[in-house]
């Protein structure tokens, strides 16, 4: 009897999943009885029906095309530049400041107790700084049950998915096949001065003033720790800079940087740790094949071509069994997102569901790798696939494409369309081809393999990548939602060419690595001094200020920033965003310094000021926040505009959008959770939340 | 007054108060999934998770733990259910309360079953296309087997097969996820 009453549990459950519809909240009808209940009875009870709590109540929608946010709706204020965080922090400062001025004018009774009411008043963070009341922040914590979109997922209309046909949003993506004609093979010294000025037109189409060069020597210094990690100081104003990268792309030690630099990105957030002696061998191989130059592109050839037999056979076959053991399984969905990511310069996870239609804006290109039947057909050629724990719990890749080829399996796979119908997908090549139009390949992960390998995409790809390392950031973002800021826009696409450019020189150079890394580290940005800014500036600055440090380092403009680690979580970025937005400036700082204007004892001059400004340190975001988290740019803006003019993306799917930008992330209950927090934070706001939900995604980057 | 598990010899009388609207906020989803996994439609369901709450209020009721509370709440429930389908002349299986209460337990455990369905909806992206579209039809749209069979291009006792075993996996994987 208990097996069928749990079966009658285990389906009411699969009910729920599958029909998306969550417990109602009935908080209100039931305040409701309860109260009409008490009036009739007028009997006194031990119950205390307090009002009911505001995360239960379904109050008016924000007065803005949003996402479908009723089960979180609450008053909404607007994103203000003088509601954020610097200027919060500056009222802080400024109360703590006045508090204790008062203080001492309280002892001298010089001042009324209702003038520090007014001080008190005008730095309460519920009010906006130019008196204008700001919608009170109820307590609007989400039931977990309304983490489902409260909406069916009903068959959706292609034409309102805001990627679906909107050919404004571009996606960077670049063809399989090499460009008709010859390329011309320049020497190092032209691939940099070509960098630099594709830079300097950027900059002065935006009007912007690079930073100031570095000297000779920290110059110098700079092109080696960005090369090998260096941190010798031993250098002279004399040193010649092309000998210096010569010299420092031949040592082990650059290999043995940019092997782990690499084999992190490839396998991060897998299911191998990165200190599994599997990838440790592997980092050993690939900083081989770096440091005895064989061409960069036998690395799809390596991580998916090799042999994926029983995991006794180590050597030779281990690095493809890694790879597939590390990322494959359910679906294999996290390796088709690593293949677009890593090797094909494409984000995908769009692709999963919908067509992106993505308009690449390099009128050579003739592939989007951002179609449903695209990313479906990668699913299909990667059928076979699998990844399992053994006795010993190690997980070991499975192989099973031979087999189902050779009992006459069809790899076809099926997805939905997103007017709910199915939809087969053959197991072929991104470019549309049968796998089998590869010669001399047995099995459909090897033609894909050596089809990446020979794909211009993969230069591109490459080319991001080693940008990334050396700047914090992509030469050309993956994707990007043009803006109404057409000089912004033209900016973009100057960094697309530049890209395609290197890309074409690096085939043009053999695939070699070194010398890809030796001319990005050469340029002209890679030696301008990096751009500092401490709280003084940051509180100090008009938005307009903020906007152009914001660009600068958008358009590298000013020196590498970061350096190559590993950074935060995204768990950890939206806690640090929740810091920002509200609870410390908001509660914790003014709220404390108000509630003790009067200090209990004479505090000296030195001490006072030693206080404000340990408050003041304590209270300055990191410099990416101050940059990126305060303002957005264009593009950002223009996808999350996107975003929220499609009425039936709910509040969930919204946030799925956005937490995908990054493949690595997975829009798991945790983040949900962290971004209903974020809507409560904001009021129901849903595009200063999804804005900051970006930040904190675009800061999760592993390098 | 916030509602925190406590000893009940550390409690006193005042903190034994509830206020109404922690007590719904923290239990009415488990109340009303109890309810549909007992066999209620969501318009029962959304009554008797009112008449469940406002019965509980119009007793003395002491509250010691979270768990002990959503205990007492589900009883309730429960009789109101069996009231509910007797006063209709509608046979239920569904009066043995402590076997159904152990049913429960053991899938939507002490948070109302979201780490349950959490569980559930990974597991489910684990399943083939053509096993979610089945159970798609089934649960979602309470499609008949032969509709199903139809649809997916096989027989009636193949529909019946492949929707076992994506049950089967999905109690599987679950299982595993909530070891």
């Amino acid at each position: 009897m208990t097996d069928h009453y749990s079966e009658q549990v285990f389906d009411y459950f699969l009910e729920e999943l599958v029909s998306e519809q969550p417990p109602p909240d009935l908080s209100a009808q039931i305040e409701l009885r309860w109260r009409r209940e008490q009036e009739n009875s007028g009997s006194h009870t031990r119950m205390r029906p307090s009002t009911v709590n505001p995360s239960l109540v379904v109050a008016e929608l924000v007065d803005q095309p949003v996402c479908n946010v009723a089960s979180f709706a609450a008053p909404s204020h607007r994103r203000s530049s003088t509601f954020s965080p610097r200027n919060l922090i500056a009222v802080a400062l400024a109360v703590a400041a006045c508090g204790m001025f008062i203080a001492l004018s309280s002892r001298l009774a010089l001042l009324d107790v209702n003038d520090t009411k007014l001080v008190v008043e005008a730095a309460d963070p519920g009010k906006q700084l130019d008196g204008q009341a700001v919608a009170s922040a109820p307590h609007v914590a989400p039931a977990k049950a309304s983490r489902k979109p409260q909406q069916t997922s009903e068959a959706l209309p292609l034409d309102n998915i805001p990627f679906a046909l909107d050919s404004a949003t571009v996606s960077h993506s670049l063809p399989n096949k090499l460009i008709p004609g010859s390329i011309t093979q320049l020497d190092s010294q032209q691939i940099t001065l070509q960098i630099d000025q594709s830079l300097t037109m950027i900059w002065r189409e935006l009007g912007l003033t690079p930073a100031p060069a570095l000297a000779a020597t920290e110059r110098a210094q700079q092109v080696a720790r960005l090369i090998n990690g260096s941190q010798a100081s031993s250098f002279s104003p004399s040193t010649d800079l092309n000998s210096l990268v010569v010299e420092a792309t031949q040592s082990l030690a650059f290999a043995r940087l940019w092997s782990d630099r690499f084999v992190n990105v490839w396998f991060a957030r897998s299911s191998l740790a990165l200190d599994d002696s599997r990838l440790q061998d592997l980092r050993k191989e690939t900083a081989a094949l770096i440091r005895d130059e064989l061409p960069w592109n036998t690395v799809p050839l390596e991580l998916l071509g090799g042999d994926v037999s029983s995991p006794a056979a180590a050597g030779e076959n281990a690095t493809t069994s890694a790879f597939v053991s590390a990322l494959s399984g359910n679906g294999n969905h996290r390796l088709v997102a690593r293949i677009g990511n890593s090797f094909l310069d494409a984000n995908l996870a769009c692709a999963r569901c919908h067509d992106s239609n993505l308009v690449t804006s390099d009128k050579t290109a003739v592939l989007n790798f951002d179609k449903q039947n695209v990313y479906w057909s990668l699913v299909a050629l990667l059928q076979g696939l699998d990844a399992r724990s053994d006795e010993n719990g190690k997980r070991v890749a499975l192989d099973r494409q031979a087999q189902q080829l050779a009992s006459g399996k069809r790899l076809t796979t099926y997805f939905d369309l997103l007017d709910g119908r199915l939809q087969a997908a053959e197991p072929q090549l991104p470019d549309g081809q049968a796998w089998e139009a590869i010669e001399s390949a047995q099995l459909p992960r090897i033609a894909l393999a050596k089809w990446l390998s020979e794909s211009e995409a993969f230069d591109a790809a490459t080319v991001n990548q080693v940008w990334k390392v050396i700047f914090g950031q992509e030469l050309a973002p993956q994707v990007f939602a043009s803006s109404n800021n057409a000089a912004f826009n033209i900016a973009v696409e100057k960094r697309r060419e530049l890209q395609l450019f290197l890309a074409r020189q690096f085939r043009a150079h053999g695939h070699d690595l070194k010398a890809l890394v030796g001319w990005i580290a050469l340029s002209q940005a890679a030696g301008l001094s990096r751009q500092e800014i401490n709280q003084g500036d940051w509180l100090n600055a008009a938005d307009s200020e903020l906007s152009r440090w914001q660009l600068s380092d958008l358009m590298f403009a000013a020196g590498p920033t970061n350096s190559p680690t590993k950074k935060d979580s995204l768990e950890d970025l939206l806690a640090a965003v929740m810091k920002w937005r509200g609870s410390a400036i908001g509660e914790s700082a003014a709220a404390t310094t108000l509630a003790q204007p009067l200090p209990n004892a004479p505090v000296s001059p030195k001490r006072r000021q030693q206080a404000i400004q340990a408050t003041s340190q304590s209270s300055m975001p990191s410099q990416s926040f101050v940059l990126h988290g305060e303002l957005h740019s264009p593009d950002e803006l223009s996808f999350v505009d996107r975003l929220l003019k499609s009425n039936r993306l709910s509040w969930d799917q919204c946030v799925e959008h956005v937490v995908l930008l990054n493949p690595d992330n997975t829009a798991n209950a945790r983040i949900k959770h962290l971004a209903d927090e974020l809507l409560r934070q904001h009021s129901g706001d849903a595009r200063s939340a999804l804005l900051d939900l970006l930040w904190a995604v675009k800061s999760s980057d592993i390098i | 007054m916030a509602i925190e598990s406590k000893d009940a010899s550390t409690i006193n009388k005042s903190e034994m108060e509830l206020d109404l609207s922690e007590l719904v906020a923290r239990h009415q989803i488990m109340v009303w999934r109890y309810l549909r996994a007992l066999g209620a439609e969501a318009a029962l369901a959304d009554d008797l998770t009112q008449d469940t709450f406002l019965e509980v209020m119009r007793r003395p009721f002491e509250q010691f733990s979270d768990a002990a509370t959503a205990s007492y709440l589900r009883r309730v429930a429960h009789n109101l259910f069996i009231s509910r389908r007797r006063r209709e002349n509608r046979m239920t299986v569904t009066e043995h309360a402590e076997q159904f209460e152990t049913a429960w337990l053991r899938w939507a455990g002490f948070d109302a079953g979201n780490d349950l369905l959490d569980g559930l909806q990974d597991c489910f992206r684990r399943l083939t296309n053509r096993a979610q579209l089945a159970l798609r039809m089934r649960f979602g749209n309470e499609a008949s087997r032969q509709g199903i069979a139809e649809s997916l291009g096989i027989s009636e006792h193949g529909a019946k097969n492949l929707m076992q075993r994506a049950k089967s996996q999905l109690r599987e994987c679950l299982e595993k996820k909530l070891q």
